[in-house]
């Protein structure tokens, strides 16, 4: 390829060089950003007090556990977190987050709420033992899910 | 023991670090970059050379200045007058002289070549062409300017006090661009110190133009400067010895009027005696006496420190010429103080300086950057503005111009530059002659700086012959000529 | 939950990998003929990257995806510009990569444990003051430093691999004491190695391990008075040199104006300036400027010549990239809960922005010029090679890291 042929292709691979490598920082930022909001609710979810859901009612679903994670989605459709269709509840009835390392129930429907007996505030902080009650369905605070006591050494 | 909060203030020093490398990397490629690359020592450019055909040179209406052969040589226009008298400007094209033709060889090679220029040049299979740079100059007016100078040494400049352009830059002795290619190998010997380019490195002593700085030192530092007197007796005595002033300068006179043995003297010019004048009058008559006197009593430190604000001694960093400053030493006895303040003992300055300060002076305080280039046309493309005019200093507050103004309006209406006087318009200006040596048989420097107040023609003017004689009697009226000169031509 | 969801990269590696191709077709084309070598080259070095990616993950599972593209880019772009300037060097450089890949991974296998590295404190300090003392008597010069070592054939800068070495031993005395007295050992150990350097002539590194000992020092005790205290310290010992030596007063006279002092000390800068400038904001392309006029340009001086051929502008962003590179090793170095990781972790990325930052200085004349490498970029095995080990060590940290919070998660729901 003769020398002006290369000058011309040497000045137009300059901008892409540029576009490049500013994809890769502004990427390489994003991820950043991404994976750093990751690891934090991760970091969250490890903190929680309460880690487990366990079903006691309706019959259908008695014994079955879930595990909680950054922001949990109860509800009776399927693609929630803890997805329990056919009870009464809405699709999206409420939900489990993480606030300050407890675990916070937060739910429009407070009429057929209980914990523990008592009526709800909007945000209520879980404990490990607490019940809940909504609508037909019950289920029990837990601090770990079932199997779980000793999780051997995965470096060796 | 708190680690992660110190990390985390480190890390934030880290990203400033790295802030800082990141702006400074711009911010000294955008004030010196052009420097660096016009620099002579860039072979780059040199290597271009080969690869590029050089685009052509024109003042501001379009004259042909230089302009590259078939071969790819350089030419230069046969008016022998106007080669000469553009020569600094201009520059050679082998670097010996940093004029235009190095400083815009990014423009004139090609560097700045736009993609489709590559793409054309790849397409006709012919060498590329560099693009065209229009200076500010006009050709015309360098060339009267020079032929003012009429044989003798010297330099002209005018500029544009409001854009800074420069209009006119003329320097003799010159030389013949056309021979500058055999300037290496030695065949071509032009005269002896005619590449230097007197306008922007021709270091004169000042003369009386220097009391434009002890005026504004006495405004700046001397209490009610403006409505005091001082006392002329047209002569100064010192002892010779000590350098310190004698009170009775009566005391150092002979019978015929000169100095008696163990005296020096400071006199006036032609040994006048003026009185009492105020500050006006005394910059008005070029009144060595009173300024002699300011001098002693600002101190060579404050007078020191106004020349530094006003540039001398420092370095000037301009995008588009190379200038020299002047110079200022107060000196370490009183006469030594006293001729410093009327532009004797050790004082330079540059013609291109001393303009700037004029401009200065005319544009209500601050100095516009000097600038060369108009416009560059790349091939293909049309012309496009390429002037961006900037403040490069504000060096006086505006109300010290204007009383200056009103000095240099005095000075020529009815001082020392009346012969710098133009029908129908106002000119403001000030004289020097500047005595370069003791024997009576060299003539002074004749000096003469100055400006037309007025919106629709703002130029501004310095003049320095060598040798030429008193500033009011040779340089002032070849000023007048070329304000003349460039009212008709920029017209 | 009980896993950690790693952001996909793959978007980003692809376009280092896109870089690379570029860089390597348009260079195959440079010089008149067609050079199929170049092709090849890229292409190796594609799969370099790759193998290396894959290794890591195998090795360390948690290790930061980021970083590595990060470094790969660094590296890559090294590659480039040494095959643009010559392609016997550039293959050196990629079979120290080949090297240093396999150092990366050593070290992060290691970090994976660190009590290792944290017994080795004492052997590691003992063997860098040993190497030394040694390259005071058996060193060879170049270019004014006497800190080569020539090893079958192969030349290498031990020094290089002694700043890796101070970081371990630094991170693990103040892991043990923080008061000043308990870091006395600590303190003594780093000026002696700065004062060996020094007699070396290699000014550069020992500025740098004077400004690593503080960082961590800073980091670990908060001490700010003490920490200003070190720094006058070292201003007051460079003062010294200054007056003391005759090529830091010339070092320091061409960065005050390299045109003043041109034929002798300021040519390096001058050219190095002259050449920034010519790229211009876009650069001139690659293999269209001309780098061989720059002394050293293959080594310190590989970020004008990236100036000159890429511009301005993507010198800017190789800059970013090196200030992410040190983010994401303070996030590592915070994300760590054992203080040793941590220390070692952030000594690592102090290392990287310091040295990135006397180099560059020194380039835009920001700071008067010293002889060290730019990381990752110039030609030289013993510094990529140790500037990997550095990367291993942060891909170390970052996997445990990673691996201690996978465990938490799985404590509760495995």
């Amino acid at each position: 390829m003769n020398e002006t042929a290369y000058s011309v292709a040497a000045s137009v691979m300059r901008y892409l060089f540029v576009v490049l490598l500013a994809f890769v920082i502004f990427g390489a930022i994003a991820r950043s950003v991404l994976e750093g909001r990751r690891l934090r609710a991760a970091r969250r979810v490890a903190g929680l007090s309460i880690r487990a859901l366990e079903i006691l009612a309706p019959e259908r679903y008695k014994g079955k556990w879930f595990p909680l994670c950054e922001d949990t989605y109860i509800g009776s459709a399927e693609d929630c977190d803890v997805p329990l269709p056919h009870t009464d509840l809405r699709d999206e009835h409420a939900r489990i987050f993480c606030r300050h390392g407890d675990a916070v129930l937060q739910t429009r429907q407070r009429r057929f709420c209980e914990v523990n007996g008592a009526k709800p505030a909007r945000r209520t902080a879980l404990s490990d033992g607490d019940v809940v009650w909504m609508q037909d369905v019950c289920f029990a605070c837990r601090k770990r899910m079932p199997g779980a006591p000793e999780v051997p050494d995965e470096q060796d | 023991m708190n680690t992660s909060r110190n990390m985390k203030s480190l890390l934030v020093a880290f990203i400033l670090l790295f802030a800082l490398l990141a702006s400074y990397l711009v911010y000294v490629v955008d004030l010196y970059g052009d420097y660096w690359f016009a620099s002579p020592y860039n072979t780059r450019v040199t290597t271009q050379k080969s690869r590029v055909v050089a685009g052509d040179v024109r003042d501001r209406n379009g004259t042909l200045l230089a302009s590259s052969d078939a071969d790819g040589a350089r030419v230069y226009p046969n008016d022998k007058t106007l080669c000469l008298a553009v020569a600094h400007i201009l520059g050679d094209n082998g670097g010996q002289t940093l004029g235009a033709q190095a400083r815009f060889a990014r423009y004139l090679l090609g560097f700045d070549a736009q993609l489709d220029a590559r793409l054309e040049e790849l397409l006709s299979g012919e060498k590329r062409r560099g693009s065209d740079v229009y200076l500010s100059i006009d050709a015309k007016l360098c060339e009267y300017a020079y032929e003012r100078l009429d044989g003798g040494r010297g330099a002209i400049v005018v500029m544009n006090y409001k854009t800074g352009e420069i209009l006119a830059s003329t320097a003799a002795p010159s030389f013949d661009l056309s021979k500058m290619d055999r300037f290496a190998s030695g065949e071509y010997t032009p005269e002896e110190g005619s590449l230097v380019n007197r306008v922007t490195m021709g270091r004169y002593t000042p003369g009386s133009t220097f009391k434009l700085v002890t005026a504004i030192a006495a405004l700046r530092y001397l209490p009610n400067a403006t409505e005091r007197t001082f006392r002329c007796t047209g002569c100064l005595a010192f002892d010779e010895k000590t350098g310190k002033l004698v009170g009775d300068a009566s005391k150092a006179l002979d019978e015929d009027g000169g100095a008696r043995d163990g005296y020096a003297l400071l006199r006036d010019f032609d040994g006048e005696v003026h009185g009492e004048v105020t500050l006006e009058e005394a910059f008005a008559v070029s009144c060595n006496n009173a300024f002699a006197q300011i001098a002693l009593e600002l101190g060579a430190g404050k007078i020191k420190a106004v020349a530094e604000e006003l540039g001398l001694g420092g370095e000037f960093v301009f995008n588009e010429i190379i200038a020299y400053s002047g110079s200022y030493d107060g000196g370490d006895t009183d006469f030594e103080l006293a001729w410093s303040g009327v532009g004797q003992h050790t004082d330079i300055m540059t013609p291109m300086h001393m303009c700037l300060i004029t401009c200065a002076v005319a544009n209500g305080g601050v100095a516009m950057e000097p600038k060369l280039l108009y416009e560059t046309a790349s091939p293909g493309e049309g012309a496009r503005g390429a002037l961006a005019s900037e403040a490069y200093k504000t060096l006086l507050k505006g109300n010290e111009a204007d009383f200056l103004k009103k000095c240099m309006r005095l000075t020529v209406e009815d001082g020392t530059g009346k012969k710098a006087q133009i029908e129908g318009y106002t000119v403001c200006g000030k004289t020097g002659t500047a005595e370069v040596s003791a024997r009576a048989d060299v003539t002074p420097h004749a000096w003469f700086t100055g400006f037309i107040d007025d919106a629709e023609h703002p130029y501004a003017i310095c003049v320095v012959i060598e040798n030429g004689g008193g500033g009011g009697a040779v340089a002032a009226p070849v000023a007048a000529s070329v304000l003349e000169k460039a009212i008709e031509l920029l017209d | 939950m009980n896993r950690i969801r790693h952001v996909s990269v793959a978007s980003v590696l692809c376009a280092v990998l896109v870089f690379i191709a570029a860089c390597f077709i348009l260079l195959a084309f440079s010089g008149g003929r067609f050079d199929g070598a170049a092709l090849l080259f890229g292409l190796l070095l594609c799969l370099l990257i790759i193998a290396e990616y894959i290794s890591l993950l195998w090795i360390a599972p948690h290790a930061d995806r980021i970083l590595f593209i990060l470094i790969a880019f660094l590296t890559s772009l090294g590659m480039a510009v040494q095959y643009r300037m010559g392609a016997e060097s550039a293959l050196h450089q990629l079979l120290m990569a080949l090297i240093g890949g396999a150092a990366l991974c050593v070290a992060a296998a290691v970090m994976k444990r660190p009590a290792i590295l944290r017994v080795m404190s004492i052997p590691f300090a003992l063997t860098s003051l040993l190497i030394l003392v040694a390259l005071l008597f058996v060193g060879k010069e170049s270019g004014g430093a006497r800190n080569w070592i020539s090893v079958g054939g192969f030349l290498f800068q031990p020094s290089e691999f002694v700043k890796v070495a101070l970081i371990a031993v630094l991170a693990g005395a103040m892991t043990r004491g923080l008061t000043v007295k308990k870091l006395i050992p600590a303190i003594l150990f780093t000026l002696g190695v700065a004062a060996l350097l020094v007699l070396q002539r290699d000014l550069g590194a020992a500025m740098l391990v004077a400004g690593v000992f503080l960082i961590l020092f800073y980091a670990a005790t908060g001490k700010l008075g003490a920490t200003f205290l070190g720094l006058a310290a070292g201003g007051a010992g460079a003062y010294a040199g200054y007056l003391a030596f005759d090529h830091v007063k010339a070092r320091v006279g061409a960065w005050l104006d390299p045109w003043a002092t041109y034929s002798t000390s300021g040519y390096q800068i001058a050219q190095g300036l002259m050449a920034i400038a010519s790229g211009g904001l876009w650069g001139e392309g690659l293999g269209l400027g001309s780098p061989g006029l720059i002394p050293a340009y293959r080594t310190d001086y590989v970020f004008a010549v990236i100036c000159e051929e890429f511009g301005i502008v993507f010198g800017i962003g190789v800059i970013a990239v090196y200030a992410l590179v040190v983010v994401r090793g303070v996030m590592i170095a915070l994300a760590s809960e054992d203080r040793f990781s941590s220390l070692c972790a952030f000594g690592c990325a102090s290392l990287v922005a310091v040295q990135t930052f006397i180099i560059i200085g020194g380039v835009i004349k920001l700071i008067p010029l010293t002889g060290i490498t730019m990381p990752f970029v110039s030609y030289g095995g013993s510094s990529l090679i140790a500037f990997m080990t550095v990367v291993g060590i942060l891909q170390g940290v970052a996997a445990r890291n990673g691996a201690e919070l996978e465990k938490k998660l799985r404590e509760a729901a495995p």
